[in-house]
C-alpha cells in the first residue's frame, strides 16, 4: 500500500498562500464590495498609486514579520521600530546614505535587542515586544524631541525612494516586491527556512536534530530589524516628513495581514504569499473606506468583525497565544 | 473467528455488547463484546492500531457508539458524555496525566468535586478528606504539595485517587507503568490488589505482557478492531497472547547476534553535572551494543543528553572517535557522528505539524544542500529510499507526522539518524509504547547497525529489553554507575536488578 | 531545612517584596514631592482606579486567556457614560454602562469559547472594532463633559472626595471588589474551578468542569470592571476623551504580571495583582514626580517591563519533566 512518494508537488504546495479557502472567500467578497461602494474614485491612477505605496511600507514589515511569526513568536514592537527608522531619515535627509545606513543599523539593533531577549533568554514574545515597543517609544521621542521632522533640504535621491516611479512602478513596490521574493524563497528553499519552521513546530525537537532555536529566532527578529528600517525610510521619503508617533499601531495591520494570511498564530505554519494577500486585503480596505468617506472608526470596526469571521471559518485549534 | 471461553456470565457488572464504531474511511471496531467482573483485574491488549484506545473511549463515554449496547448493573445505559460515565462508576485514568501541576494534590484530588457547606467551599473537609485517601494509597506526600512537583508515579497515584473519590465502580489504566520505576510499579501493584479488595474491577491495557501475566485475572485481545480472545490468565501463555495480538508466531524478537568488537567510537570521561549525575565514565566499541538500565530518575536519560550536547555539564569529558567533544551543543555532536533518539518522540523528537520528509531530513538540510539553498529532488529522493528499507508506512511522505502511528513515528525518529550515518547512536527507550509488530522491526534495526559497524547505546528501563539486546549493561543509581556488567547466558535480572538499586560489582570487562 | 522555607517564601512573596523594595527606592529617589500627603493619596487612588482594571484581567489570565481590548472597553464605556448621562442623567447612565461592559466582556467569552477563536485574535479584533466605535462617536476628536452631578457635587470633587482623610471612592470601591473576589475565587466552585480552566483545561473538561462557562464568565468580569474603571476616570476627568483607553491594556497586562499572575493561566490572586498594580503606579507616580520626561517614563517603562520578566524567568521553578 505504499505510494510512490516520489510525486511532484502541486502548484499550491509550491508557491504557498491563504491555507485556508474560506478566508480567502471573505476577503474577496469585502474588497469587492468596498471597491465598488468607492466606485470610480478608486480606480484613479492617483488613488491607486497611493494605495501601493502605503501597502509598501506595512507590507514591507509583513513579510519579515512573518518569519518571526512562523517560530511561534510576535512582535508587538514594529510600530516604534519604524517611527525610530522614520525619524532618523528625517534628521539625516540631507544624507541619502547616511540616511538609509543608520536607519536600518539602528533597526537591526533594536531586532537584535529583540532577539536576545526572546531567542535567547527564552522569554515570552508577546509581552517583551511589548516592553520593548516602550523602549523603542522613549528612544524615539528622545531623538525627534518629540517634534515633527521635515526635510529643510532638496535631496532628490532619497525623494526617488518615496515618490519615484522605475518602469511605472512607484519604487517602494519595487522594493517590497524584492523583499516579498527574497523571503518567499528563503522559506520555501533554503535550510534557514526548514529551520524557522522546525522550531516554530517543536522548538525542543529541532534542538535535538541540531537546530539552535536561539540563532534561528534571533535571526528571524534581526531580519525583521533591518527590513522595518528600510520600510521607515520609505515612510519618511513618501512625504519627506514624519511624526514620530505615526508608526503606532501598524504592528496590529502587520499581525493582522499576516494571521488572514494563514500564519498559525502558535507557529509552524504560514508562508509569504499569504502574507502578501492580506496586506493587500488591508490596505485595500483602509484605502476604500477613506475612499468611501468613512474614516479609520468604520475601518477599525470592520476589520474587526472580518478578523473574526476569517478566524472562524478557519479550522485552527483554541490553543491560541499562551505565555 | 473469535474465542470466548469463559463467555459473558450474568455476574459481569458492566458489559459492552456488539460494539461497532466507524470513522471515516476506518472501521475501528467491530461488534466488539468486553465484559468486567467487579474485582478482577481485566488485562485489554492488542497492537497500536487495533482498536484498544478506540474501545476506550467508548466505555468512558468519550465516543458515542454506531451500534451494540453498553450495559451496567443489566441495564442498559448511553453515555452521553465522559462526565456520565464517571458518575456511573467508570473512570479512567490516561497515558498523558490529568494533572493540574499549578494547584496542590488536595485540589487535584477533587477536581470538579470540592466538598462545600452550603456555597461555601469547606476547605477542612477538603484536605480532611485527602489526607484519608492519600492514606488508603499509601502515599508519603502533602495534600499541600503542588502536584506539578510530584513524580510521575506519584501524580498517577493522584489520578487513582481521583477515581476514588468519584466511587469508581471501574477503573481503566492505560499504560499505566509506562513512566514507573519497577518501585513504584509494585506500589501500583499493591494499590490494584487493594483495589480489587474493595470490590473495585480494574481494565489494565498494557504492552508489557510480563506484568500482565502477573496482575491480571483475565486477558482480552483486539486485533484489527475485532474481539479475537477473552480468557482466564491460567488458561493462557504469554507467547500465545503475543500470536493472537500479531496473527502470527514471533520468535526469538530480539535476535542478537554476537559480532567482534572493534575499536572505541565513544569514550566518556568523569562526566559530571551537581545533582544529577556523578563521575560518570564508560566506553563503547564499534559494532557494540551498550544497555543503560536503571530506575526512573536514576539520571541515564541526564547522562546521554549531556553525552549529546544537549545539556551542559559541569565536568568531565565526551571523546568521539578520538576527538573530544565541546560540551553543549548537539549541533558538533552531529557534525562528529552521534545521533540521539529522544525517550519522547511527540516532545522531543518530531514535528508533529511538519510532514514526514522534513521531520526525516532536518539533520541532514546542509548535505542536502548548497548555498543554503535545499535540493528538493535529492531530499526527496533520500527520504523515499529510507522510507522503502525500513517501511515506515505512511501514504506520502508529505503526510504530517501526527498521523502516523507510535511504531511508525518513531522510525521516522531512527531514520532521521540513519541517513546521517552515525559512528555512535544512542537510544533512549527505543519502544516505549510501541506495539509488538513494530518492536520487532526495530531490534532488528538495531542489531543490523550493529553489525554495520555503529557503536549503539540502549537507555532502556525493560529489562527484558536491555538483557535481549545488549552485549553489556551499565548500570546507573541515583547518578552514579554502579556496575557493568557483560551480558551473558549466565547473568541473571536480579544481579542486574540489584546493581540498578545501589550494589555495586565489577563483572568482567 | 530553614535556607528551603524562606526561599520558598521568597519565591512566593517576591512580589511584596519589589514593591516594598520600589516604593522605598522612589521614596529615596523622589522625595519630597513623591512623599507629600497630597501625592501619596493621589497614588492611592490612581492605585485604585487602575487596580479595578486589573483585577479584570487578573480573570482573564487565571482562565489562560488575555484580553487586548480593555484599554478601548475603557474608553467606550466612558464615552457612552457621558453621552447618556448627558441625556438621562447619571445613575441610569450608570446602571447601563456597567451592564454594556459586561456585555462586551461576555461577547470576548462568546468569541474565545463558542467561536472557538484563539483569545489574541479575538480580541485583537474587538479592540479594532471598539476603537472604531469610540471615533465614531466622539467625532473624531471628542472630548465630552458630563453634565450631572453624584450626591450633588460634581464628579470630579466626588472622585476626590476623602473620607476620614484618606478613603475616597475608587479606593473604596477598589477595595471592596478586590476583597469580594478574593473571596470568589477562593471560596465558591466557579472560582475555584477557574484555575483549572486555566491549570489543565482537559482535566477540567474530564471531571465535569464547564470550562466554557467560567471562561464567559472571567472575560464578562473583566468587562464589568472596565466599566467600572471607566466611571472612575471620567469622574477623575471630568469628562471622556477619545484617548482615554490608551495604553491602558499595556500598563494592565504589565502591572498583573509583575504581580505574578501567569499569563498561561491557572496560577494568580487579587493579592498579586493589587501588588502588580500598586509597583507599576508607584513607579509611575515617582517619575512624574521626578520631572522626568514622558519619553524618559516610556523607556524606564520598558525597561522595568523587561527587568520583570527577566526576573520572574529566573526564579521560576522548571516543571517536573519525567
Amino acid at each position: 500500500m505504499q505510494l510512490k512518494a516520489t510525486e511532484k508537488p502541486t502548484l499550491k504546495e509550491r508557491v504557498g498562500g491563504i491555507q485556508n479557502f474560506g478566508i480567502f472567500i471573505i476577503m474577496l467578497v469585502f474588497i469587492i464590495v468596498v471597491v465598488a461602494l468607492s466606485g470610480v474614485k478608486f480606480f484613479t491612477p492617483t488613488n491607486l498609486l497611493n494605495l501601493l505605496r502605503s501597502i509598501s511600507v506595512t507590507g514591507l514589515m509583513a513579510v519579515a514579520a512573518t518569519l518571526v511569526m512562523i517560530t511561534g513568536n510576535i512582535d508587538l514592537s514594529l510600530g516604534w521600530m519604524i517611527g525610530l527608522a522614520a525619524c532618523i531619515t528625517g534628521v539625516h535627509s540631507d544624507n541619502t546614505v547616511v540616511a538609509i545606513v543608520f536607519a536600518v543599523l539602528a533597526c537591526a539593533a533594536c531586532g537584535a535587542f529583540n532577539g536576545i531577549l526572546i531567542g535567547g533568554l527564552k522569554l515570552n514574545a508577546f509581552i517583551t515586544t511589548l516592553g520593548t515597543a516602550y523602549v523603542f517609544k522613549g528612544i524615539t521621542m528622545m531623538y525627534s524631541d518629540g517634534k515633527i521632522l521635515t526635510a529643510s533640504v532638496q535631496n532628490d535621491s532619497l525623494k526617488f525612494i518615496g515618490q519615484g516611479n522605475i518602469l511605472g512602478v512607484p519604487t517602494p513596490i519595487w522594493i517590497f516586491l524584492i523583499a516579498g521574493f527574497i523571503f518567499w524563497f528563503l522559506l520555501k528553499s533554503t535550510t534557514f527556512g526548514s529551520r524557522i519552521y522546525a522550531v516554530g513546530a517543536n522548538a525542543v525537537s529541532a534542538k535535538f536534530s541540531g537546530v539552535s532555536s536561539a540563532k534561528i529566532v534571533m535571526a528571524a527578529y534581526i531580519l525583521t530589524g533591518i527590513v522595518t528600517g528600510i520600510a521607515g525610510v520609505v515612510f519618511y521619503s513618501k512625504v519627506m516628513s514624519v511624526q514620530p508617533y505615526s508608526g503606532a499601531g501598524m504592528e496590529f495591520d502587520v499581525l493582522t495581514a499576516i494571521v488572514l494570511g494563514g500564519t498559525s498564530v502558535s507557529g509552524g505554519k504560514g508562508n509569504v504569499p499569504g502574507t502578501i494577500i492580506g496586506i493587500i486585503f488591508v490596505g485595500i480596505l483602509s484605502n476604500g473606506f477613506t475612499l468611501i468617506g468613512l474614516g479609520s472608526n468604520a475601518q477599525y470596526i470592520t476589520q474587526g468583525v472580518i478578523l473574526i469571521l476569517a478566524m472562524r471559518t478557519d479550522v485552527m485549534s483554541s490553543r491560541g497565544m499562551r505565555g | 473467528m473469535t474465542e470466548n471461553v469463559s463467555g459473558s456470565r450474568s455476574d459481569s457488572f458492566f458489559r459492552l455488547e456488539g460494539i461497532t464504531k466507524t470513522f471515516p474511511g476506518v472501521k475501528a471496531l467491530s461488534a466488539v463484546s468486553f465484559d468486567l467482573r467487579a474485582g478482577e483485574v481485566h488485562a485489554l491488549c492488542g497492537e497500536n492500531g487495533a482498536g484498544k484506545s478506540t474501545l476506550i473511549k467508548v466505555m468512558t463515554g468519550a465516543h458515542k457508539k454506531d451500534s451494540g449496547n453498553i450495559v451496567i448493573d443489566n441495564e442498559e445505559v448511553e453515555f452521553v458524555n465522559t462526565h456520565q460515565a464517571i458518575e456511573m462508576g467508570i473512570s479512567c485514568v490516561y497515558q498523558e496525566l490529568s494533572i493540574v501541576p499549578l494547584l496542590d494534590v488536595a485540589r487535584n484530588l477533587f477536581i470538579g468535586n470540592l466538598p462545600r457547606k452550603g456555597r461555601v467551599i469547606d476547605y477542612k473537609k477538603l484536605y480532611a478528606d485527602t489526607a484519608d485517601i492519600l492514606e488508603k494509597l499509601g502515599l508519603t506526600i502533602s495534600p499541600h504539595e503542588k502536584a506539578g512537583e510530584l513524580s510521575v508515579g506519584q501524580q498517577q497515584m493522584i489520578e487513582i485517587g481521583r477515581a476514588l473519590t468519584r466511587k469508581a465502580r471501574c477503573i481503566i489504566m492505560d499504560e499505566p507503568t509506562s513512566s514507573l520505576s519497577e518501585r513504584e510499579t509494585d506500589t501500583l501493584f499493591e494499590i490494584i490488589e487493594k483495589l480489587k479488595n474493595q470490590n473495585i474491577a480494574v481494565v489494565y491495557i498494557s504492552h508489557k505482557l510480563d506484568e500482565v501475566m502477573h496482575i491480571a485475572d483475565r486477558v482480552t485481545v483486539i486485533r484489527d478492531g475485532q474481539h479475537i480472545i477473552s480468557k482466564d490468565i491460567s488458561d493462557i501463555t504469554e507467547e500465545q497472547i503475543i500470536s493472537k495480538m500479531i496473527g502470527r508466531d514471533l520468535k526469538n524478537m530480539y535476535c542478537k547476534e554476537p559480532g567482534e568488537p572493534k575499536g572505541i567510537a565513544l569514550a566518556v570521561k568523569g562526566l559530571t553535572k551537581h545533582g544529577v549525575f556523578e563521575d560518570i565514565s564508560f566506553e563503547v566499541r564499534a559494532g557494540e551494543i551498550l544497555g543503560f538500565f536503571g530506575l526512573v530518575g536514576a539520571g541515564r536519560s541526564e547522562i546521554m543528553r549531556a553525552v549529546f550536547g544537549a545539556d551542559k555539564y559541569d565536568s568531565g569529558q565526551v571523546i568521539i572517535n578520538g576527538k573530544t567533544l565541546k560540551p553543549g551543543s548537539p549541533a558538533r555532536s552531529i557534525v562528529s557522528g552521534m545521533g540521539f533518539v529522544t525517550e519522547d518522540r511527540k516532545q522531543e523528537g518530531l514535528m508533529l505539524e511538519l510532514s514526514v520528509l522534513a521531520n526525516m531530513t532536518l539533520p541532514k538540510l546542509k548535505d542536502l544542500s548548497s548555498g543554503g539553498v535545499i535540493r528538493r529532488k535529492a531530499q526527496r529522493e533520500i527520504a523515499q529510499k529510507y522510507i522503502d528499507s525500513i517501511r515506515i508506512k505512511t501514504p506520502t511522505m508529505n503526510q504530517l507526522a501526527v498521523n502516523l502511528s507510535g511504531g511508525n513515528q518513531q522510525k521516522i525518529v531512527i531514520a532521521k539518524w540513519l541517513m546521517m550515518d552515525p559512528k555512535v547512536l544512542i537510544v533512549d527507550e527505543p519502544t516505549r509504547g510501541i506495539d509488538v509488530g513494530s518492536k520487532a522491526e526495530i531490534y532488528a534495526l538495531m542489531n543490523e547497525l550493529a553489525k554495520r559497524g555503529v557503536a549503539i547505546i540502549v537507555v532502556s528501563s525493560e529489562i527484558e529489553e536491555v538483557m535481549g539486546l545488549s552485549d553489556n549493561v551499565i548500570t546507573i543509581f541515583e547518578g552514579r554507575k554502579t556496575a557493568k556488567l557483560k551480558v551473558t547466558s549466565s547473568l541473571t535480572r536480579e544481579e542486574i536488578l540489584a546493581a540498578s538499586i545501589g550494589g555495586v560489582t565489577e563483572k568482567c570487562n | 531545612m530553614k535556607n528551603n522555607k524562606a526561599l520558598k517564601f521568597l519565591r512566593e512573596y517576591n512580589v511584596v517584596v519589589i514593591t516594598a523594595l520600589v516604593f522605598l527606592a522612589a521614596v529615596i529617589i523622589a522625595s519630597p514631592k513623591f512623599t507629600k500627603l497630597s501625592n501619596l493619596s493621589n497614588l492611592a487612588m490612581s492605585i485604585g482606579t487602575y487596580g479595578i482594571l486589573a483585577i479584570g484581567l487578573t480573570f482573564v489570565f487565571i482562565v489562560g486567556g488575555i484580553d487586548l481590548s480593555i484599554g478601548y472597553q475603557v474608553a467606550f464605556c466612558g464615552t457612552m457614560l457621558v453621552i447618556i448621562a448627558n441625556a438621562i442623567g447619571l445613575v441610569p447612565a450608570l446602571i447601563i454602562v456597567l451592564l454594556m461592559g459586561t456585555a462586551i466582556g461576555y461577547l470576548n467569552g462568546t468569541i474565545v469559547t463558542r467561536l472557538k477563536i484563539p483569545p489574541l485574535i479575538g480580541t485583537l479584533a474587538v479592540m479594532t472594532a471598539l476603537n472604531g466605535l469610540v471615533l465614531l462617536l466622539s467625532n473624531n476628536s471628542g472630548n465630552l463633559s458630563i453634565k450631572d452631578t453624584m450626591f450633588g457635587v460634581s464628579l470630579p470633587e466626588f472622585y476626590r472626595f476623602q473620607l476620614f482623610g484618606v478613603l475616597s471612592p475608587s479606593i473604596i470601591i477598589a477595595l471592596i471588589l478586590f476583597v469580594g473576589f478574593a473571596l470568589f475565587l477562593k471560596y465558591t466552585r466557579a472560582g475555584s474551578d477557574m484555575y483549572v480552566t486555566g491549570g489543565n483545561p482537559e482535566a477540567g473538561a474530564f471531571s465535569g468542569i464547564n470550562n466554557g462557562r467560567l471562561t464567559r464568565i472571567a472575560y464578562s468580569i473583566c468587562g464589568l470592571c472596565s466599566a467600572i474603571c471607566s466611571f472612575l476616570l471620567v469622574s477623575s476627568l471630568g469628562a471622556s476623551t477619545y484617548n482615554m483607553g490608551d495604553g491602558l491594556d499595556i500598563t494592565a497586562i504589565c502591572a498583573v504580571v509583575i504581580g505574578g499572575v501567569k499569563m498561561q493561566g491557572g496560577k494568580g490572586n487579587m493579592g498579586m495583582c493589587l501588588m502588580g498594580v500598586a509597583t507599576m503606579q508607584i513607579i509611575n507616580n515617582a517619575m512624574i514626580k521626578m520631572g522626568l520626561h514622558s519619553s524618559m517614563q516610556s523607556l524606564v517603562t520598558g525597561i522595568v517591563v523587561i527587568l520583570v520578566l527577566i526576573l520572574d524567568k529566573l526564579t521560576s521553578k522548571k516543571a517536573v519533566n519525567e
